[in-house]
């Protein structure tokens, strides 16, 4: 029996702009010029943001910095890079090179110029008359370009967002795009304002604030431009539960939502597949193109396509957005659903991180009494952290000597750990809160399971509807 | 010829091992250490950039850490306890990364720290250079006592020193170790033999409190006929031997007697020394060894030959030198033990010959020790404190374990430093 597999197709319209799939590069170094998108594009990307264009600018020497995490490069990334060097007409004779050669994918210009409503009208008509597919309004650059007025200076102003898109949507005929800052109290504001200035589509979230390091040698923060730094802009991997969140904050917003091209630590299929499940028609890369190449986009492509299948979508809009029924305030979420963690004795290798985890960043209900007896109750019935490692430490060792120390067996246990590093949960106490299953390391050895409590749902409003009492408390 | 067995991390490397690390809670590779270095902690200290931490960290544990990283058998201890294994993964190489961190320390002058800036009147002798008596004497010496080591060789150490095989730990960095210990202010005086009872006496006058770390005795001879010739030098006096620069060549064709670890230290080394071929004979069976698997391996990779079923019997010898070794085939019978097979004898060309069956005990000097239990050959102590049944004594390592690991005569010796600095203290309050 051959197997009946969906041949997913990932072409989108986004707000009009067409695209064989939803990968585009955002608007940063890896778009900054003709050559390299062409390069992007024959690498399979679906569309590209190219490198902001339009007020003149100087860039510094050095502009990147990033935070390392326990061995792994680049987790976030930091740049103090202003928008496009390069003159306005090169750039604008390059993007018209590039429809020419690649008619079928997406080229976006995003534009930032000063806030005049002339300079926008003009660089408008440039964009297009270059042949550019839609516009994206960049009202997000955190640094340098703000202290001009420009970039998240509009960006965090609701006024003036809607002021300037309203103003390009006097002159555009292309799709206009206005991507949002995150350094802003709430997102929706902007999102809502730019909706009431005509913009047909949104891209979120633009870089956030920051300061990645400190160098401890010299005192300077990171990136270092001759003894001083500047606070810049963070992506990457790290930041992509803040985008998350604010993406799916302006989808579930009547008066924000509008074609969102999600962006913020894209980097596999999976981040896409879950920005479009939150509603993103496609999705921005930029972190991962510079840490890995253009390259990466084969396999955003392949998986995503195989995990399309293996659902049984066949198009992004068949799953676009599912999971934004699944978000909810916490009031409504159901308080007598309770789960508890299960500990598989044949898969635990004995690290007993969980233990730690639960002793002192939980609720002190995962015990090591294997050998001693299980106990179930309060913490005050168990033996402490600092009573288990002090008695490991006073255990005299010495170091076997083949055919003359014989290994005791018998108390090892069944399971490939020694019984007495197994850990085991207190199933009365366990809140079921994840956190032992976060830190073990292996996969599926502890999983979290449903207990059933007999008690019908019921939500924190439902429960204090008649206003509180003692048990909602 | 002698280059590490186990070369150095380098420093990236060093922290992606150390990233590797789970940072296991109440670790097996802590408990595995009979030292109980807290590994998890050293190795994050390194991920983290903090080497001098790192190092601190672990001579608080065990002060020959630097030696440690190097000789111990890892496989059977902190490394062979690793939850790796039961992960689909190699350990971490906790023996490199220990040493990563006491290169740099030494590298960068570190210095052993004092638990107090005390200073105590009382005095111990500790007896034997070697691991046992220093770890007890930097023990006593880091809580203000005053303590002296004796050791009738020239230069301290003992077995780290002489007897440890060069590839996996050079004479130069055992005595650089040493030398951190002698700067915390722990007297040495060396070349000094405690033989005899009167000198004793002295010494039981003189200090507070005696440890004894003296090791065992010479190795045990082959008593076969033809075995006094002067070709033949025991696996000990080999490795001292051209540890000391007294040997710096091995010719011809090299048979060892016995398959223990330190058996595989001699051959490997004969080897190395340019003979033309080694080979060793054992009467029993590849796993009768005691020698650790991974030795036995490194031996094979070395080119070494093993006989098995294989007694020694005579050694040929013509004014030229050694000529041969007669062997008989043994045989394992129903009980178990192997005897000789009538008839069996055979020749093994051999122009030097190195018998390695173990050492023997060092009675004279512990029967000395009055009132001190003795039991088969090895002195009798309260394994909490290493005291002996005599209470002006303590004692460990191999005269107390009948010859282990480098790291279980620290661990003794740190146990009997702890045990001693307590009854003294119990005595000032």
């Amino acid at each position: 029996m051959s197997e009946q597999r969906v041949v997913p197709n990932l072409a989108v319209d986004f707000a009009g702009i067409k695209s064989p799939n939803p990968f585009w590069l955002a608007s940063a170094p890896p778009t900054n010029c003709g050559e390299q998108v062409m390069r992007a594009f024959d690498a399979g990307w679906g569309g590209a943001v190219w490198k902001t264009i339009g007020a003149q600018v100087t860039n510094v020497s050095s502009r990147y910095s990033s935070i390392d995490w326990n061995g792994q490069r680049m987790m976030g990334l930091n740049n103090i890079e202003l928008i496009s060097d390069r003159p306005t007409e090169v750039n604008l004779r390059e993007i018209a090179e590039v429809k020419k050669k690649y008619p079928k994918h997406a080229v976006i210009a995003s534009l930032m110029v000063e806030s005049t409503r002339e300079a926008w009208h003009t660089i408008v008509q440039q964009a297009e008359d270059a042949g550019a597919d839609g516009l994206e309004l960049n009202f997000g650059c955190p640094h340098g370009m703000n202290e001009r007025g420009m970039g998240s200076a509009v960006g965090q102003v609701p006024e003036y967002a809607q002021m300037i898109t309203a103003w390009v949507k006097e002159k555009a005929r292309t799709p206009v795009i206005v991507k949002l800052t995150p350094n802003i109290s709430d997102i929706r504001v902007v999102a809502r304002a730019a909706k009431r200035g005509g913009a047909d589509a949104l891209s979120a979230i633009n870089t956030i604030n920051s300061i990645t390091g400190i160098d401890l040698d010299t005192f300077t923060p990171r990136p270092y431009v001759d003894g001083k730094s500047s606070h810049g802009g963070y992506c990457g991997p790290a930041v992509k539960p803040i985008a998350l969140n604010m993406v799916q904050q302006v989808m579930s917003d009547a008066e924000s939502v509008l074609p969102m091209s999600g962006i913020g630590g894209v980097a596999a299929w999976s981040d896409a597949a879950e920005f479009i499940l939150l509603g993103s028609g496609t999705v921005q890369v930029c972190t991962a193109a510079m840490h890995y190449g253009y390259r990466i986009v084969e396999d955003m492509i392949d998986g995503l396509e195989n995990w399309m299948s293996e659902k049984g979508f066949r198009s992004i809009e068949e799953f676009r957005g599912l999971s934004l029924a699944n978000v909810t305030e916490w009031k409504h979420l159901n308080l007598n659903y309770k789960i508890v963690a299960r500990i598989d004795e044949a898969k635990c290798i004995g690290c007993d991180l969980c233990y730690t985890a639960c002793w002192d960043g939980a609720h002190q209900c995962i015990h090591l009494d294997r050998v001693s007896g299980p106990v179930d109750g309060h913490v005050e019935l168990h033996e402490k952290p600092s009573a288990v490692e002090a008695a490991s430490r006073s255990r005299i060792t010495v170091t076997p000597i083949p055919k003359l120390d014989t290994v005791d067996s018998a108390a090892h246990g069944p399971y490939p750990t020694p019984l007495a590093r197994i850990p085991r949960v207190d199933e009365t106490e366990c809140v079921g809160c994840n956190l032992c299953s976060l830190v073990c390391p292996v996969e599926q050895c502890i999983t979290m399971v449903e207990v059933d409590t007999g008690s019908a749902s019921e939500s924190w409003e439902e429960r204090t509807a008649e206003g509180l009492t003692e048990k909602s408390c | 010829m002698f280059e590490d067995l186990h070369p150095p991390l380098q420093a990236q490397a060093a922290v992606v091992e150390s990233n590797r690390c789970l940072n296991c809670f109440d670790a097996p590779c802590t408990s595995a250490c009979p030292t109980h270095i807290d590994v998890p902690k050293f190795i994050k200290k390194i991920g983290r950039g903090n080497l001098r931490g790192s190092a601190l960290s672990i001579l608080d544990a065990n002060v020959l850490a630097a030696s440690c990283s190097r000789v111990c058998p890892v496989q059977v201890l902190c490394e062979g306890a690793c939850v790796m294994h039961r992960y689909n993964e190699q350990p971490i190489a906790i023996g490199r990364l220990q040493r990563f961190a006491m290169d740099a320390f030494h590298a960068s002058g570190g210095q052993l720290p004092r638990k107090t800036t005390e200073e105590r009147p009382e005095k111990i002798a500790c007896i034997g250079a070697g691991p046992a008596s220093l770890a007890a004497a930097a023990e006593l010496r880091q809580r203000g006592f005053q303590v002296t080591v004796f050791d009738k060789s020239e230069l301290p150490g003992g077995l780290n020193t002489y007897g440890v095989a060069e590839y996996k730990l050079p004479l130069a960095d055992s005595l650089r170790e040493i030398e951190l210990i002698r700067e915390l202010g722990v007297e040495f005086r060396l070349g000094v033999e405690i033989d005899r009872e009167a000198v004793l006496a002295g010494l039981e006058r003189e200090f507070d409190f005696i440890f004894l770390g003296v090791g065992l005795g010479a190795m045990h001879r082959l008593g076969i006929p033809g075995s006094d010739h002067d070709g033949v030098l025991d696996a000990l006096q080999l490795i001292e031997g051209y540890k000391t620069g007294r040997i710096m060549k091995v010719e011809g064709r090299v048979v060892v007697v016995g398959a223990g670890n330190t058996a595989i230290d001699a051959a490997v080394a004969a080897a190395r020394l340019g003979a033309a071929e080694v080979s060793i004979l054992y009467r029993r069976v590849e796993e009768h060894i005691s020698a650790f698997d991974f030795e036995y391996k490194h031996a094979k990779q070395e080119g070494v030959r093993f006989y098995w079923l294989t007694q020694a019997v005579a050694v040929h010898a013509s004014e030229a030198g050694i000529a041969s070794v007669e062997c008989v085939r043994m045989e394992i019978v129903a009980d178990g033990s192997s005897r000789p097979v009538d008839g069996s004898n055979f020749h093994v060309a051999c122009d030097m010959l190195i018998p390695a069956i173990g050492q023997s005990p060092l009675l004279g000097l512990l029967e000395n020790c009055s009132g001190m239990r003795i039991e088969h050959g090895r002195v009798v102590v309260d394994r909490p404190t290493g005291q002996t049944s005599n209470p002006k004594y303590f004692a460990g390592g191999d005269c107390v374990n009948g010859g282990r690991e480098v790291v279980d005569a620290v661990a003794d010796g740190k146990r009997a430093g702890v045990g001693i600095a307590a009854m003294l203290e119990v005595a000032h309050v």
